[in-house]
């Protein structure tokens, strides 16, 4: 899409990229270790470690309410952290600096645009705060997104402005680019575009890009790396491939029925043949349930999820090990590969059922 | 950046700033024409003081296009997302805000000035003393609405709350709106002061600024995602209610058990004053010996009636001669600032009545002595009767026809109001004013007290008339809880022990049993008669034609000197004041016919009534007042 070098202009406050990349931890693009948010007694954000590499496009998923917007306004210095630290580029801050926001490229969730401003008129009045801005590159953007340039921010449709925020934070070739939910709301076709768009800037000019979404499709299809965050902490973080490793489904197979043991007959000198009754076989017994194959070794295999009913024991399991389920499985258990959707289910904890 | 940030304010607020700068200057020109048209003599700089106003309300309209419009629409998350410090935002709004204020305020100082040049001189210190004032006070304004506008939805709390608090300070502490620092500033005395710089005032008002700018900068960095989300939104309806009852329930609290405030008792400087006695004090003007017979008479008079009442305290008594007056004549001076009786008469004249004097006297203290509770409707026939029952008191036995006048107008205004039958009747007492004149229902007040004072005795009489004429009346709300509680009929039994209704058929037949007695007295009291009609095109200017026909037998000793009176009424009035009412004098002998020199205008208000001395009942006889409105 792109044929631009993404070479970033030097700024005097902004350090540029190659300096950054040769700092210690260069090839991270953005941490955060213990990130702590919470208004009032509500602990929105609990301790978040979070790892996005450079070059990387890193899927940050979770439900709604999850806390990814309060994580990423916190990484955008829009919210404090009440603990915790954040390192961008190898550069350890507690809050997001003037310089540091420079080097990146936002796009929140809902685009709070002045109404009366055009795209050109944004574009001018965002260029002045970003001094690596490139009006060719912004007017170029505009062109390839098709967006108008004179036509009002009212007058856009969602998935013209979500276009607009991201010829915003692209603009000024930013280090990483962070997006809060950049495809809510907008319809199949536009999501699958803007997906490709991202795709294409981080191919094409190995930018770091941050996204969060609770679409587990668009992270099948865009991430190098996948974040899950529960509320308020990150429950896994690691490669689809490998995730799609380590997590499998154990269920207990089914076994033979045990006959109940037949009583004694009563103290009557008939049998039932000779009372001439039906012949009725004895009633099976339940089979108690089979311990977990798992439970002992928690060093080793993680619970995700327990989705049993009485007849049959359903366990959703992460393996730990570096080359998972290489072992033969359990006797009298099968092991199940899922895909992201469940595995992602399981670690969301989807309620519904259990209620 | 600070350069992209005011052109992105200017572009976004141009029109509210153009508004702001053209309202003021129109405004300003407005008064100023007016002030000007009405050939006003005062200072041209009266003007800058109605614009302050104007300044407050500027800085409400820029405080919240400025910064509530930015929260309520969220943009400010959008400004947040830029590397952009939010210090620095603030800081862009608050100075192009202030700029705009400054240059309204500017403008109209100087246009001041130059209005001010023909009338006023104008010394570099006056000048300096009249910027810093105004300036300051500009500065103050626009602060103050500046930071509240970062309260978002909670400034609508703050400034009731805030209001409720100036209020109960205002009425703690005995101030006025004026004493406040940042008001004094522009208060009355800015076209004057030329030589003291209000320095305390200025101090504190510049304090106050400091203190709401660090307020507004520090809501402005510290606030953040939900809390200024949360800011933005619009007041639910909860909230509103909330609101309006925590400043509705503050406000009563401060008008229900809060006094409100004595003023200072009114004192004449050039009368003659009464000797120093126990309560009273009666100034009559201008001294003279006469003056000073008078003083003292009327002050030992009204302290027995204190005595007789226990009256803690009686309001100051001025009396002024008016030697134009009539003699019957009385008018009520009044003093915004102070508390007492002011009375206009001509007590030079050698008709004057003294004890007509003290009718009124007395009826207007016990008015003021009762905290005006005493001017409620339903008791308002005890007031009538007491300003001649004190005067006439005497042995409690005596036959009411020992003052045979008071009896009379007695029998006469029963007549004439179709009588009073049940207690109800006595809630009607300013209908029966207007219908007979409050002389005559002042006589009938005094036979409904003589009688009680018969039936129940001299003390249980006194005890009620002291209950309803004095009495602890706070002045506060809590006098009228308390009416409630204990209305006028209950008040009667418990202290006279008589049913009210019992006791108006014992009076009635009374005054039945009179009736017949002075059969033929009451039927030489003439009932006046008379028309008023207005001539002229409907919608035009009318003149009023008068026809009056005297009673048979011309002057007699019920009625002479008749008068027609009226006065032009507002929309809010169905009668004029004494001292506005217009007399046109007509014949006793023969019948008046005539137009009144004045001219009316369609639609306005008048109010009219004949009237004559009635010699034999000493009071005036009026044939009703009429209000109507000219076709």
């Amino acid at each position: 899409m792109s044929d631009t070098p993404a070479t970033p202009l030097v700024s005097d406050e902004a350090p540029p990229a190659e300096e950054a990349s040769s700092s210690p931890g260069a090839e991270i693009a953005l941490r955060t270790t213990g990130l702590v948010k919470h208004y009032g007694r509500l602990r929105v954000v609990k301790g978040l470690d979070l790892e996005v590499p450079r070059g990387k496009i890193y899927g940050f998923l979770g439900r709604n309410g999850a806390g990814k917007t309060t994580t990423i306004r916190m990484l955008m210095g829009i919210l404090k952290p009440n603990a915790g630290q954040i390192e961008f580029f190898g550069e350890p801050t507690r809050r997001t600096t003037i310089p540091l926001k420079r080097r990146i490229g936002y796009v929140s969730q809902s685009q709070n645009f002045y109404p009366w401003m055009t795209a050109r008129q944004l574009g001018n009045f965002v260029s002045s705060f970003y001094p690596t801005w490139e009006s060719k590159e912004y007017d170029r953007l505009l062109r390839v997104l098709e967006l108008p340039f004179d036509r009002r921010s009212s007058q856009l449709s969602g998935g013209m402005r979500m276009k607009l925020a991201l010829a915003l934070a692209l603009a000024h070739h930013p280090d990483l680019l962070i997006l809060d939910e950049p495809t809510a709301g907008l319809d199949p076709v536009a999501q699958r575009e803007f997906l490709e768009i991202v795709k294409n800037q981080s191919r094409n000019h190995g930018r770091t890009t941050l996204f969060s979404t609770h679409r587990i499709d668009e992270v099948e299809r865009a991430a190098d790396k996948v974040g899950i965050i529960d509320e308020g902490v990150m429950r896994y973080e690691g490669d689809l491939d490998d995730l799609r490793a380590e997590v499998r489904r154990v269920i207990e197979l089914p076994r033979p029925e045990r006959a109940l043991p037949e009583s004694p007959p009563e103290s009557t000198s008939e049998t039932p043949e000779e009372s001439g009754a039906p012949k009725v076989a004895p009633p099976a017994l339940p089979q108690p349930p089979r311990p977990d194959p798992f439970a002992n070794q928690p060093e080793r295999f993680e619970l995700l999820r327990d989705e049993s009913v009485p007849e049959q024991r359903r366990l959703t399991y992460r393996c730990l090990d570096t080359d998972p389920w290489s072992a033969p499985s359990p006797e009298g258990w099968e092991l199940q590969s899922l895909s992201l959707e469940d595995i992602f289910l399981a670690y969301a904890g989807m309620k519904v059922a259990e209620v | 950046m600070i350069g992209a940030l005011l052109r992105k304010e200017l572009r976004q607020h141009w029109w509210a700033f153009l508004l702001v700068l053209l309202l003021s200057l129109f405004g300003f020109l407005l008064i100023l024409l007016f002030t000007m048209a009405q050939d006003q003599s005062g200072s041209r700089l009266f003007v800058l003081q109605i614009h302050a106003y104007f300044l407050g309300i500027f800085s409400l309209i820029l405080g919240n296009r400025l910064v509530v419009a930015e929260y309520s629409a969220k943009t400010q998350l959008f400004l947040e997302s830029l590397p952009l410090p939010r210090e620095r935002v603030v800081l862009v709004k608050y100075g192009l805000g202030l700029g705009v204020i400054l240059l309204c305020a500017g403008t109209a100082l100087g246009l001041g000035i130059l209005a001010g040049a023909r009338t006023e001189v104008f010394t570099p210190r006056f000048i300096g003393i009249l910027a810093s004032r105004y300036l300051g006070f500009a500065v103050f304004a626009y602060t103050f609405f500046f930071a509240m506008g970062f309260l978002g939805r909670y400034r609508f709390i703050a400034y009731g709350l805030l209001l409720a608090a100036l209020i109960l300070l205002m009425r703690i502490k005995d101030l006025s709106w004026g004493e406040f620092s940042f008001f004094y500033l522009v208060g009355g005395t800015l076209p004057f002061e030329r030589e003291e710089f209000p320095l305390t005032e200025l101090a504190v008002t510049g304090g106050l600024t400091l203190a709401f700018f660090f307020l507004a900068l520090g809501l402005a960095v510290t606030r953040e995602g939900s809390v200024s989300s949360l800011l933005g939104e619009k007041m639910s309806h909860r909230d509103k209610i909330t609101l309006t009852a925590l400043i509705f329930g503050i406000l009563s609290a401060t008008f229900i058990l809060e006094e409100t405030k004595e003023k200072e008792p009114y004192r004449m400087g050039d009368g003659a004053t009464a000797k120093k006695t126990s309560l009273a004090e009666v100034t009559v003007a201008p001294a003279s010996r006469e003056a000073q017979d008078l003083a003292n008479r009327l002050g030992s008079d009204l302290d027995a009636m204190a005595d007789f009442l226990e009256l803690a305290e009686l309001p100051t008594i001025s009396i002024r001669a008016r030697t134009d007056f009539d003699p019957d004549r009385y008018e009520h001076g009044f003093v915004a600032e102070a508390e007492g009786v002011i009375l206009r008469t001509n007590f030079e004249d050698e008709e004057w009545s003294y004890a007509r004097c003290l009718e009124q006297l007395s009826g207007d203290v016990v008015e003021l002595a009762s905290n005006r509770r005493a001017m409620k409707e339903d008791r308002f026939w005890v007031i009538d009767g007491f300003s001649v029952y004190w005067p006439h008191q005497g042995e409690a036995n005596r036959p009411l026809d020992a003052d045979r006048h008071l009896l009379l107008r007695a029998l006469y205004g029963t007549e004439q109001i179709g009588g009073i039958r049940e207690p109800e009747d006595l809630h009607r007492w300013f209908l029966f004013q207007r219908t007979v004149g409050h002389q005559i229902t002042a006589g009938i007040g005094w036979s409904l007290l003589r009688v009680l004072e018969q039936e129940a005795g001299r003390e249980p009489a006194r005890a009620f008339m002291q209950s309803v004429l004095a009495g602890d009346t706070p002045r506060n709300v809590t006098t009228t809880i308390r009416d409630f509680q204990d209305p006028i009929e209950k008040r009667f039994q418990r202290l006279t022990g008589l049913d009210l209704a019992a006791f108006l058929d014992t009076w009635n037949a009374e005054l039945d049993e009179w009736r017949e007695t002075l059969a033929d007295d009451l039927a030489s009291i003439p009932r006046l008669e008379g028309e008023l009609q207005f001539s002229g095109e409907p919608g035009g200017t009318s003149l009023a034609e008068y026809h009056f026909a005297p009673p048979p037998g011309g002057e007699s000793p019920f009625f002479e000197r008749p008068v027609l009176l009226y006065g032009g009424t507002n929309p809010f009035q169905n009668s004029v004041p004494e001292s506005q009412t217009l007399r046109h004098p007509l014949s006793a002998d023969e019948v008046s016919e005539g137009v009144l020199r004045e001219t009316w205008g369609s639609g306005s208000g008048i109010t009219w009534t004949f009237a004559a001395d009635s010699p034999g009942l000493r009071c005036r006889l009026i044939s009703g007042w009429r209000h109507e409105f000219v076709p």
